[in-house]
C-alpha cells in the first residue's frame, strides 16, 4: 500500500480564487456600509435602531463589524426529516441535494399540449414524481396552487398538496409571515410538535428580498417569524443582471450577498443562531426579449461563483438548475438543463433547486421532471471521478490479459461495471434494435415513463387522523381570510 | 436425475459447479441429449429471455455463455450427431483488412453459449483462410464480421469462393457488423445477418430449425 | 482606486479529477506496463527502431524502459501552431496547453441527408459540405469530414476527403488515411495549399489522424502512417478508441492505463524518428453499454474518462484529442442534446486541446451535420463558463450599486451598456416569452436547428473560389494519380 496519498475522491470545481471571494465579500460590506438597504417592516427597523446600525427612514446601513459578529452565529449544518421521519436530507459542507422549484403559474397540459394555469391536482402529482423518483432529494411545489379557495391561504393547501404525494422533505414558499406560520404549525403537527420539530425540520421556508436591496414586510415578516421558532429559512435573491443588478457578474455577486448580509444581521439581532441558508437564482436578462433567463450559460457560472463564496463563509448554499427557457421539451430544454445542473452539481451547492422549470420560470411541466431525473443521474456519475486504488489500476490484470487481448469475459468487469451509470431513458441499442421498438425518441419514452409512474406509483399514505388536523389548521385560515 | 438443477445452475452462471452437475448426470446414465436440450438448453433459452428483456446484461449473459462452453466440453464427446441439432459448430472470423475485433469476439461468445463449438480465426483474416477454415472443420455455421464499408466487400469475396470450391451449400452463413444490413446480406447471397450478437443466436436458430 | 498585492486569480474555473498523486499512480502504471507487459508492433521496422532506442524485443512485443518514454516525453513540443491555408490568423490553431478547439469527428459510414433528414451512405459531396458549414460556424476550431466517403473509388476516400474539403473550408483540417499512400497525397495536397514544402514545414495546414488497436496494440499500417508523419514533421494524433470492459479494463483507472501506454508507443516512435514532431494522444474513452452491447458515445462515463485522461495528457506535458457533442441517438432528440450539453461541457472544463465528434450520433456510425450546428451553439455557451468571472474595481461595480440604490433599476445605467454585451447571445436558444414564440410558429430546437443549417448549406460560399489555381491543379493531378495507382494494384 502506498502512504502519504492524497486522493480525489470527487471531482473539483471551483470558479473563484480566495482572494477573488475576499475582493467581493469586502465590497459587499462596503455597499452595506454605503449604500445599505431598505427594509420595509416597522419590527426590523426597530431592531436596528436599537442596534449599531444606522437608520434614515426606510433605510439601513450596516457596519463590517455587525455583519462579521453575526456570521460567527450561523449553524453550518442542517438536517431535514420528511413526514416518514427519515432525516434524508443533510445539509453541510459538500452535500448536494436536488428538488423541484416552486410556484409556476401555468402547466404544460399532457393531452392538449398547451399551457394553461396550473391546478391542486398539478401539485400533487408533482409531489408523486418527486417521491417516485429516486435522483430528487427534496420537494418544492412545482406549480402553483391557483384553484384554492383564497389566494390569501392558497399556501397552505398547496402544502397539503405536496404532502398527500410526497414523503420527502420541503422547501416552501408562503404568503406572509402569518402563512408561514400555519405552515410551521402544520410542519409540527407531522413531526410531533414544536419541539421535534426544531430537532427534525419538515421544510425549509423560503424567502426572497427584491433586488436591489430591498426587503419588502411580507419578506421582512417570514425572516423574524423563522428567527423567532429557529425554522431553517433561506434568503435568496432572484436578481438579473443589466436590470435589478450590476450587468457585471462579479456586481450581481456583490449586490446579492450584502443583501443576504444584510439578512443575516437582522436574523441575528432578532435571535443569534438561526439556520440561515444563503441562496440565489443569479442570472442575465435577455437584452433582445427581455426575459429572466434560466438557461443562460451566465445562471450556471454566476451560482458556480456563488456557492464558492458560501463555502468561505462557512453558509450552507440553495442554488439552481435544471432549468430552461425552452417552452416546451426540446433540444434546447436538454441541452441547457444538462448544463445547469452540471455546474450547480460540481460547484458543490447544498441545495439545487428549480430542476424540471421549462418556460424561463413560468411552465411547469411534469415530464421535465422526468426527463431531469435520468439527467441528474448522469450528472451524479460524472462527479464521482476516478478510483486509483490497486483493483482499480488493474496493472495485474492488465498483464495478464496482455496485448490484444479481451476484457468482456473477465471477473474484473463481471465485478465493476456495475459501477457505471445504468440509463432508464436513455436509448443505446443499435439501430434495428431501435427501428424494431418503435423507433421512439426520448420524448416518447419520458412521456411513457411519466403515465407509467402517475398511474402506478403509490405514494406511502398520510395518517388520516393527523390528515384531519392539518386539514382543520387550513380551514381555520380559510374562515379568516373568508 | 432433476435437470431442472443444471438450467438453475447455468443460469447463475457458476461454471464450476454446473460442470460438476453434467459429469454426475452422465455419470448417472442420464441421457446426454437430455442433459444438453432439457438442461443446458432450456437455461439458455431463459438466459436469452432475460436478456430480451433488459434483466440481464452482457457480462452475466457472457458468464452463463462460459459455464455452457465448458460443460459442452465434457457433454460433447458423448452426443451424437443427431442429438446436436442446431448446436453445431462455427467458424468465426473478422474479414481481410479489417482489425474491428470485439463486437465478433462477443458474437462468438453468444454462439459458444448457445452450445456451438467455435472455432474463431481472428481478425484480418484472408478470403482463402475462411475457405480453408470450411474445409478443414467443416463446420454448419459461418459466420463473418466486417466494421469497415471498405471491407464489407469481402464477405461477398468470400461467400463466391464458397461457391467456386463448392462448399457453398456445406454452410450457412451469417454476418454482422456494425455498417452492415440486411439488405447487404441478400445482397451478397449470405443467409443470415444479425444486428447485433444478442439476437444472433434466435435468429440462427430459427433459421436452421425451418431449414 | 484600491492598489493590492500578493493577488491570484482564477482566469478560468479549476476543474480537477486527479489530484498530484492520482495522477502519478496512473503514470507509473503506464510506465510499468510498457515495460513488463509490453506491446504488440507489427512492423518490422520499427520494431528494429525501438530495439535500438534499448527495449527488448520478443516476436512482435516491444518492452519499453522508462528511460525510452522518458527520453520521448522529453522532446515533444510546448507548442506547436496550425495555419490556415489562406493566411487567416484568425483560424490559426495554437497546440498548447488549456486551449480548446472543437471539431467533428472522421469517418462514420452513414449520413443524415440534409433535404430528406434520412440516413443514408455518406457521399463524396458530403464531405465539401461538412467542410463549408464547419467554416461558417464560429466555435468549430477545426475541421474533420462526419464520414466515409461511398462513392469514389475504393481505397481512395481519405484522399478525396481531404482534396474537396481543404477547398471547401479554411479551418484546419484534421485528416486519416488507409495506408502510407494517401498519408503521402494528403501530405503533398497540404503542400499544394502551403504554396511550396518549406511553405508547409514552416506553416502545416492540417493534423494527421491515426489509431493504435486496444488493448497495446500497433498495427502495420496505424505505425506506418505514424512513422511518415513523423519523418516529414506532419502533425499528428495517435489515439485509441478505447472500450471500457471491452478492450481495456471496465475500472476507469485501468482504462486510463491502457490507453496511456498504447498511445505512448506512437509518441516514442514519432520522437525517435524526429525528434520534437507534434504528436497528440487521447482517443475516445467509453464503456461498452452492457445491455445492447454498444459503444457508448453518450455515456457519462465518456466525459469523466475523457477529462481525466486529459489531465494524464497534459501531465505527460502532450496535447490531447478529445471527445464530446456526440450521442447514441438514431435521430435527433433530447437524448442528443442532453449528452451532447453534458460532454462538451465536460470537455471544454478539462481543457482538451482538439476535442473531436461533434455530430457524431447512433453511437459514431451516422455523421449529422445538424448535431454540430447544435454542438457549436453548446460550445459557445461552455466558453462562458471556461472564461469565469473577472472580478476587479469596474465589474465589482459598487459605485453603481450605490448610484441605483435600494429599489432602483439598472437599465439605464452606462455601466449595463458598457458591459451587457460581455454575455452571451444565443443564436439557437430561445429565450421569447411564450406568446411570442407561439407567435413565431411554435418552433423546437430542431426546427430552428435544421433552419440555419440550411440556411448555411444554401447561401455560405466559403473559399471554394479563393483557392489558388496552381493549388487546386495540383490536387486534381495528385488525385488522377491516385486513381491510376489504385488500378495498377487492383491488378
Ligand atoms: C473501437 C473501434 C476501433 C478500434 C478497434 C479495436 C478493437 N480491438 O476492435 C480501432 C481503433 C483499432 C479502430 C480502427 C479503425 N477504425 Co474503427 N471503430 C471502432 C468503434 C469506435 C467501435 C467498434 C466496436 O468495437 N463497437 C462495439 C462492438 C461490441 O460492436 P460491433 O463491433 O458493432 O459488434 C456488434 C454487432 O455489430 C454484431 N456483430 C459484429 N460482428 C458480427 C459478426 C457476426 C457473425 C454477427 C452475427 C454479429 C456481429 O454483434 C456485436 C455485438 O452486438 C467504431 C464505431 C462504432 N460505434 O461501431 C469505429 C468504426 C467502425 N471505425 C471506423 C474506422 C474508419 C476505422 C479506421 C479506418 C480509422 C483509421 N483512420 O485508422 C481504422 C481501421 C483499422 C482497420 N483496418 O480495421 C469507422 C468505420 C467507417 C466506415 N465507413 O466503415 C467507425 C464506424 C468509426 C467512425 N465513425 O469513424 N476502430
Amino acid at each position: 500500500m502506498k502512504i502519504n496519498q492524497k486522493i480525489n475522491k470527487s471531482t473539483k470545481f471551483k470558479v473563484l480564487s480566495d482572494d477573488q471571494i475576499e475582493m467581493i465579500y469586502y465590497a459587499a460590506l462596503e455597499v452595506l456600509e454605503r449604500t445599505g438597504g431598505n427594509v420595509y417592516h416597522d419590527g426590523a427597523i426597530e431592531l436596528f435602531k436599537n442596534s449599531q446600525a444606522v437608520v434614515r427612514g426606510n433605510n439601513v446601513r450596516i457596519p463590517s463589524f455587525m455583519v462579521e459578529e453575526a456570521l460567527n452565529y450561523y449553524p453550518s449544518k442542517i438536517t431535514l426529516a420528511g413526514r416518514n421521519k427519515k432525516r434524508s436530507l443533510h445539509i453541510q459542507k459538500d452535500t448536494v441535494a436536488f428538488g423541484t422549484g416552486s410556484d409556476l403559474p401555468f402547466t404544460y397540459d399532457r393531452k392538449t399540449g398547451e399551457r394553461r394555469r396550473t391546478t391542486y391536482k398539478d401539485v400533487n402529482n408533482a409531489a408523486k414524481l418527486v417521491d417516485a423518483l429516486s435522483n430528487y432529494d427534496f420537494l418544492m411545489s412545482h406549480g402553483i396552487v391557483s384553484d384554492a379557495p383564497n389566494p390569501q391561504t392558497y399556501d397552505r393547501h398547496q402544502f397539503m398538496a405536496m404532502l398527500e404525494q410526497c414523503t420527502k422533505p420541503m422547501v416552501l414558499t408562503s404568503v406572509d409571515g402569518e402563512g408561514l406560520e400555519d405552515l410551521w404549525k402544520m410542519g409540527c403537527l407531522i413531526q410531533g410538535g414544536e419541539e421535534e420539530f426544531k430537532l427534525n425540520p419538515l421544510f425549509v421556508a423560503y424567502i426572497e428580498p427584491i433586488s436591489p436591496l430591498k426587503n419588502d414586510r411580507t419578506a421582512v415578516e417570514k425572516l423574524l417569524f423563522a428567527a423567532e421558532k429557529k425554522l431553517p429559512a433561506m434568503y435568496t435573491p432572484c436578481p438579473s443582471a443589466g436590470a435589478t443588478a450590476p450587468a457585471t457578474i462579479a456586481g450581481m455577486l456583490v449586490q446579492s450577498l450584502s443583501e443576504t448580509l444584510l439578512a443575516i444581521v437582522l436574523c441575528h439581532l432578532k435571535n443569534p443562531g438561526t439556520p440561515l441558508i444563503m441562496g440565489g437564482v443569479t442570472t442575465v436578462l435577455d437584452m433582445k426579449k427581455s426575459t429572466y433567463s434560466y438557461g443562460a450559460p451566465e445562471l450556471s457560472l454566476a451560482s458556480a461563483a456563488n456557492t464558492d463564496i458560501s463555502k468561505w463563509l462557512n453558509l450552507p448554499m440553495f442554488s439552481t438548475g435544471g432549468c430552461t427557457d425552452s417552452k416546451i421539451l426540446d433540444e434546447q430544454a436538454a441541452a441547457e438543463q444538462m448544463m445547469n445542473l452540471f455546474y450547480s452539481y460540481l460547484s458543490g451547492a447544498n441545495l439545487i433547486h428549480d430542476v424540471g422549470y421549462i418556460d424561463h420560470g413560468t411552465n411547469a411541466s411534469l415530464e421535465s421532471l422526468v426527463l431531469n431525473q435520468e439527467m441528474m443521474g448522469m450528472v451524479k456519475q460524472f462527479g464521482k471521478g476516478i478510483n486509483t486504488d490497486d483493483d482499480y489500476l488493474a496493472l495485474d490484470l492488465i498483464e495478464k490479459v496482455g496485448p490484444s487481448g479481451e476484457y468482456v469475459t473477465t471477473e474484473h468487469t463481471f465485478e465493476h461495471w456495475k459501477e457505471w451509470f445504468l440509463p432508464e431513458l436513455q436509448d443505446r441499442s443499435d439501430y434495428e434494435t431501435w427501428k424494431n421498438n418503435g423507433s421512439k425518441t426520448m420524448l416518447d419514452r419520458v412521456k411513457e415513463k411519466t403515465q407509467d409512474l402517475l398511474d402506478n406509483y403509490e405514494t406511502e399514505p398520510m395518517d388520516e387522523k393527523l390528515q384531519k388536523e392539518l386539514k382543520d389548521v387550513i380551514k381555520s385560515a380559510d374562515e379568516r381570510h373568508s | 436425475m432433476d435437470l431442472s438443477k443444471i438450467t438453475e445452475t447455468l443460469i447463475s452462471g457458476k461454471s464450476d459447479e454446473l460442470k460438476k452437475l453434467v459429469e454426475e448426470a452422465i455419470n448417472n446414465d442420464v441421457k446426454p441429449a437430455d442433459i444438453l436440450n432439457q438442461g443446458l438448453l432450456t437455461g439458455m433459452d431463459a438466459v436469452g429471455q432475460k436478456w430480451k428483456a433488459g434483466e440481464m446484461f452482457m457480462p452475466e449473459v457472457l458468464r452463463c455463455a462460459k459455464a455452457m462452453s465448458s460443460s459442452m466440453d465434457v457433454l460433447r464427446p458423448m452426443l451424437k450427431d443427431d442429438d446436436i441439432g442446431n448446436a453445431g459448430t462455427m467458424i468465426i472470423g473478422t474479414v481481410a483488412g479489417d482489425l474491428h475485433d470485439i463486437g465478433k469476439d462477443l458474437a462468438a461468445m453468444m454462439f459458444e453459449g448457445a452450445g456451438y463449438k467455435v472455432i474463431n480465426i481472428g481478425i484480418d483474416q484472408s478470403n482463402e483462410n475462411f475457405v480453408n477454415a470450411v474445409k478443414e472443420h467443416k463446420p454448419n455455421l459461418l459466420g463473418m464480421s466486417a466494421l469497415l464499408t471498405t471491407t464489407m466487400p469481402r464477405m461477398g469475396e468470400v461467400i463466391n469462393s464458397l461457391k467456386e470450391a463448392g462448399i457453398r451449400d456445406q454452410v450457412t452463413v451469417i454476418i454482422g457488423g456494425a455498417p452492415v444490413t440486411e439488405e447487404f446480406a441478400d445482397e451478397i447471397g449470405a443467409d443470415l445477418y444479425a444486428p447485433n450478437a444478442g439476437t444472433a443466436v434466435e435468429i440462427t436458430n430459427e433459421y436452421l430449425q425451418n431449414k | 482606486m484600491i492598489n493590492r498585492t500578493n493577488y491570484t486569480v482564477q482566469q478560468s474555473p479549476h476543474f480537477e479529477i486527479l489530484s498530484e498523486n492520482q495522477k502519478e499512480r496512473i503514470f507509473n502504471g503506464m510506465m510499468r506496463t510498457l515495460q513488463y507487459t509490453g506491446a504488440h508492433v507489427h512492423h518490422e521496422k520499427a520494431r528494429e527502431l525501438f530495439k535500438k532506442a534499448g527495449c527488448k524485443v520478443d516476436g512482435v512485443t516491444v518492452y519499453f524502459p522508462p528511460q525510452v518514454i522518458l527520453n520521448a516525453l522529453s522532446t515533444v513540443p510546448a507548442v506547436t501552431e496550425i495555419f490556415p491555408w489562406d493566411g487567416d490568423d484568425s483560424k490559426r490553431i495554437i497546440i498548447e496547453k488549456k486551449r480548446s478547439y472543437f471539431g467533428p469527428g472522421p469517418t462514420p459510414p452513414n449520413f443524415i441527408d440534409t433535404e430528406t433528414l434520412e440516413r443514408r451512405k455518406y457521399l463524396r459531396k458530403d464531405a465539401s459540405l461538412v467542410a463549408r458549414v464547419c467554416d461558417a460556424l464560429p466555435n468549430i476550431g477545426y475541421v474533420q469530414s462526419l464520414g466515409s466517403i461511398s462513392d469514389v473509388t475504393n481505397g481512395l476516400a481519405d484522399v478525396y476527403e481531404f482534396a474537396d474539403m481543404v477547398r471547401n473550408t479554411t479551418t484546419p483540417i484534421m485528416s486519416w488515411s488507409f495506408t502510407r499512400e494517401g498519408c503521402h497525397d494528403i501530405h503533398r495536397m497540404g503542400i499544394a495549399m502551403a504554396g511550396g514544402e518549406e511553405e508547409f514545414k514552416q506553416r502545416p495546414n492540417y493534423v494527421f489522424y491515426g489509431e493504435p488497436i486496444s488493448p497495446l496494440v500497433s498495427d502495420f499500417h496505424a505505425i506506418d502512417k505514424c512513422i511518415y508523419c513523423a519523418e516529414h514533421r506532419i502533425p499528428q494524433v495517435y489515439s485509441p478508441c478505447a472500450i471500457g470492459g471491452g478492450t481495456v479494463p471496465a475500472s476507469h483507472a485501468g482504462q486510463l492505463v491502457v490507453a496511456l501506454s498504447e498511445s505512448m508507443v506512437g509518441v516514442i516512435a514519432s520522437q525517435l524518428i524526429n525528434p520534437g514532431t507534434c504528436v497528440i494522444i487521447g482517443g475516445v474513452q467509453s464503456i461498452l453499454d452492457m445491455r445492447y452491447s454498444v459503444y457508448s458515445y453518450g455515456a457519462p462515463e465518456l466525459s469523466l474518462l475523457s477529462a481525466a485522461l486529459t489531465e494524464m495528457v497534459h501531465y505527460c506535458n502532450l496535447p490531447m484529442y478529445s471527445t464530446a457533442g456526440c450521442t447514441d441517438t438514431k435521430k435527433m432528440d433530447m437524448q442528443s442534446a442532453m449528452e451532447a450539453s453534458l460532454s462538451i461541457n465536460a470537455a471544454m472544463m478539462s481543457g482538451a486541446n482538439f476535442v473531436h465528434d461533434c455530430g457524431y450520433t447512433e453511437s459514431g456510425l451516422t455523421g449529422d451535420i445538424f448535431q454540430t450546428v447544435m454542438d457549436d451553439e453548446i460550445i459557445g455557451m461552455a466558453r462562458i463558463i471556461e472564461k469565469g468571472v473577472e472580478v476587479n474595481e469596474k465589474t465589482l461595480a459598487i459605485d453603481q450599486i450605490n448610484n441605483v440604490g435600494p429599489g432602483g433599476h439598472y437599465l439605464y445605467e452606462e455601466h449595463t451598456m458598457n458591459h451587457f454585451k460581455d454575455n452571451w447571445m444565443p443564436s439557437l436558444m430561445d429565450r421569447n416569452s411564450y406568446e411570442d414564440w407561439v407567435e413565431q410558429g411554435s418552433k423546437t430546437m430542431k426546427d430552428r436547428i435544421i433552419e440555419k443549417t440550411r440556411d448555411l448549406i444554401e447561401n455560405y460560399e466559403g473559399p471554394r473560389n479563393k483557392v489558388p489555381e496552381k493549388a487546386d491543379n495540383e490536387i486534381e493531378k495528385i488525385l488522377q494519380e491516385a486513381e491510376e495507382r489504385q488500378k495498377k494494384e487492383k491488378k
